[in-house]
């Protein structure tokens, strides 16, 4: 699915990623931790493109595209997705009509027809109804006056209506409390399937309890420094992160 | 510049106007009025000498296939054409309580006097006058298309509105090119709002290139009567906009709401003036701009209440999005208030496009241009939603 090799990237002059490896195939799902600084989300405005971060070395491929040479819509369409560790509240830009639009323009770049109007409406249903979205927040401008639970339910359920074939959550748990991160995680959950993979981010080991990785890595001073399966996350929540850094060094 | 440079270049301007024009003697009707410089506050921004510097005529009255350049050709209303500021053509067929007629008449209506609008007057003594009469709900709207041509032409329009008491009426203006030779046209607009009537004048100005465009609104408000200009600069090289707008009467109500998008090197001038003279009137104020490319915004808002404006509600906000570090913004509000019990606000934002809100769209899979046209919609829907004109929602937002 996506294969990362000697990832080096900076933003405003400061180095970041130092040579990150990553390997991720179909119906995966990785979990990333690490301390405060160590490249998480850096690693996700990455791979999702985000124009504020370079990147000075290093190759993804992106089941057989080279992803870095893509435009972040681009990226998109061709089956990415990324859940905002802050989703951005945009006035005047409809929820829904943003969300159409979106997936139509993934059609197209797929050669399909624009979606139905009734089927769309049935997707947004549907899709709306797995997050426990409110009917008043699916019509109103992107995220404008959501809660932050009600911003991160938003995120699945646009992940849902895209259906992305990878999909980045940066710290979606981050602020949630634990209906809402059941609601999140159900999401999750119900899109996992042997098509798809998923890179998790998260801080806090809690989330990984309902959404259970296949592989753990800890991230540190910009690259990988232990990988290991689903316990790892619990002995790094016993032990913190030190003993693993002083391993490395 | 001397005074006497300054004298003699407006002696040339006014005698090429006198010849072209057959104008009376065009130096005593402007008399100790002079184009105004960048040191007069509200022409800080704004300078008129590609226009002051030509020696402009009239242009011919008639046009083929007038229809084509109608911008709003399913737009139900009653239509009247004018070539070069001369009326070319209007429907026959009127609604009761609508009055159309080409009224002459005298400055001496004109309150506020500068050298354009005294010049207005002199060049072209035939006002065209609407109407609403008393109690009259004129539902469709009066669409005036105004179609300039021909190099180095100048229109010179008035319109002057009459809302009788209780009457409802829209009037939209339309500003056209049928070319890209440099023109000039000036327009006036002086509006009566009886008491309890609501008139609304939209103006959509897309002289294009080389087109030279300068409005000048004034309204007066009678007793419970509302007042709304809605201006959308398409497009045109430069455009300066003045309105002059008096409450007069007790619970009035003036919105004034602008739109502008200047590409290229292109200027836009929006000027406002809003006089709360009595108490209980309320004002509303929303100019949106992005400024692309080279191109310049400038937006002089003031508002006056008076001191016995007890009560006013006025509101001022101007916003502003810069595309480019070659566009410029410059924007002024301003409140002078002489009256004690008074809830005024004014605000302007400048700034530069919002790139997460962009990354974000099209992390989403939607396309650069298509991302940026969203947010730009976005930014101008709150403006289209007070205008609650839909041709020009239809013709601004392109999905």
């Amino acid at each position: 699915m996506i294969s990362i090799k000697n990832l080096h990237a900076e933003v405003e002059g400061n180095k970041i990623l130092k040579g990150l490896n990553l390997e991720v195939k179909a119906g995966e799902v990785h979990a990333i931790m690490g301390p405060n600084g160590s490249g998480k989300s850096t690693l996700a405005s990455v791979l999702a493109g985000n124009e504020a971060y370079e990147v000075t070395e290093g190759t993804v491929d992106f089941d057989g595209a080279d992803l870095l040479d893509l435009d972040v819509d681009e990226r998109a369409k061709e089956g990415m997705f990324l859940a905002f560790q802050y989703p951005v509240e945009i006035p005047g830009v409809s929820n829904i009509n943003f969300l159409k639009a979106a997936l139509n323009e993934k059609r197209a770049h797929q050669g399909l027809e624009p979606i139905k109007a009734k089927d769309f409406l049935a997707l947004v249903q549907e899709k709306s109804e797995l997050v426990e979205l409110a009917g008043k927040l699916k019509n109103r401008s992107v995220n404008e006056g959501f809660s932050g639970g009600e911003k991160k339910r938003n995120e699945i359920f646009q992940m849902a209506m895209l259906d992305p074939k990878f999909a980045i959550l940066d710290e979606t748990d981050s602020g949630l409390d634990i209906d809402a991160l059941k609601v999140v995680s159900h999401g999750v959950n119900s899109m996992r399937s042997t098509e798809r993979a998923f890179l998790v981010i998260t801080h806090y080991q809690r989330l990984l309890d309902y959404i259970v990785p296949d592989f753990v890595h800890v991230l540190y001073n910009g690259k990988i420094i232990k990988t290991g399966p689903k316990e790892l996350a619990l002995e790094l929540e016993e032990k913190g992160y030190d003993w693993l850094i002083e391993e490395t060094v | 510049m001397s005074v006497a440079i300054l004298v003699e270049k407006k002696e040339k301007f006014l005698q090429a106007l006198e010849a072209n024009f057959g104008a009376p003697d065009l130096l005593s009707v402007t008399e100790g009025l002079d184009f105004p410089t960048r040191r007069a506050e509200k022409w800080k921004y704004t300078r008129v000498n590609a226009i002051s510097k030509e020696a402009w005529q009239m242009g011919a009255g008639v046009l083929d296939n007038l229809d084509s350049y109608n911008p709003f050709p399913e737009l139900d209303a009653v239509s009247i054409y004018l070539v070069n500021g001369q009326v070319a053509y209007l429907s026959e067929e009127l609604p009761e309580g609508l009055t159309i007629e080409s009224e002459h008449d005298q400055e001496g209506a004109l309150i506020r006097k500068n050298i354009f609008t005294a010049l207005n007057y002199a060049l072209n003594p035939i006002s065209l006058k609407i109407s609403a009469a008393k109690n009259q709900i004129i539902v469709k709207p009066v669409h005036i298309i105004f179609v300039n041509s021909g190099e180095l032409t100048s229109a010179q329009t008035r319109v002057r509105l009459v809302a009788e008491q209780s009457s409802f009426l829209h009037v939209m203006e339309s500003f056209v090119s049928a070319d890209s030779a440099k023109k000039w046209v000036s327009h006036v607009n002086e509006s009566d709002v009886q008491a309890n009537a609501k008139l609304t004048i939209s103006k959509w100005q897309a002289l294009g290139e080389k087109g030279y465009m300068m409005t000048h609104e004034f309204s007066q408000q009678e007793v419970d009567s509302t007042y709304t200009s809605n201006v959308v600069t398409k497009n045109g090289t430069w455009t300066r906009n003045d309105s002059w707008s008096d409450l007069n009467g007790k619970n009035g109500e003036c919105n004034l709401n602008g739109i502008y998008q200047p590409t290229g090197k292109e200027h836009v001038d929006n000027t406002t003036t809003v006089d709360h003279k009595v108490a209980h009137c309320e004002s509303n104020e929303l100019y949106k701009g992005v400024i692309y490319d080279a191109s310049t915004g400038v937006f002089n808002g003031k508002v006056f209440v008076r001191p016995d404006a007890q009560l006013t509600n006025a509101f001022q906000q101007n916003s502003n999005i810069v595309m480019t570090e070659n566009g410029t913004m410059n924007s002024k509000p301003e409140l002078e208030i002489y009256a004690d019990d008074v809830k005024c606000s004014h605000g302007s934002t400048t700034g530069q496009f919002d790139d997460i809100a962009l990354f974000y769209l099209m992390a989403r899979g939607i396309a650069r241009e298509n991302a940026k046209l969203m947010l730009v919609n976005a930014f101008f829907q709150e403006v289209l939603d007070e205008m609650k004109v839909k041709e020009y929602e239809e013709s601004l937002i392109v999905h």
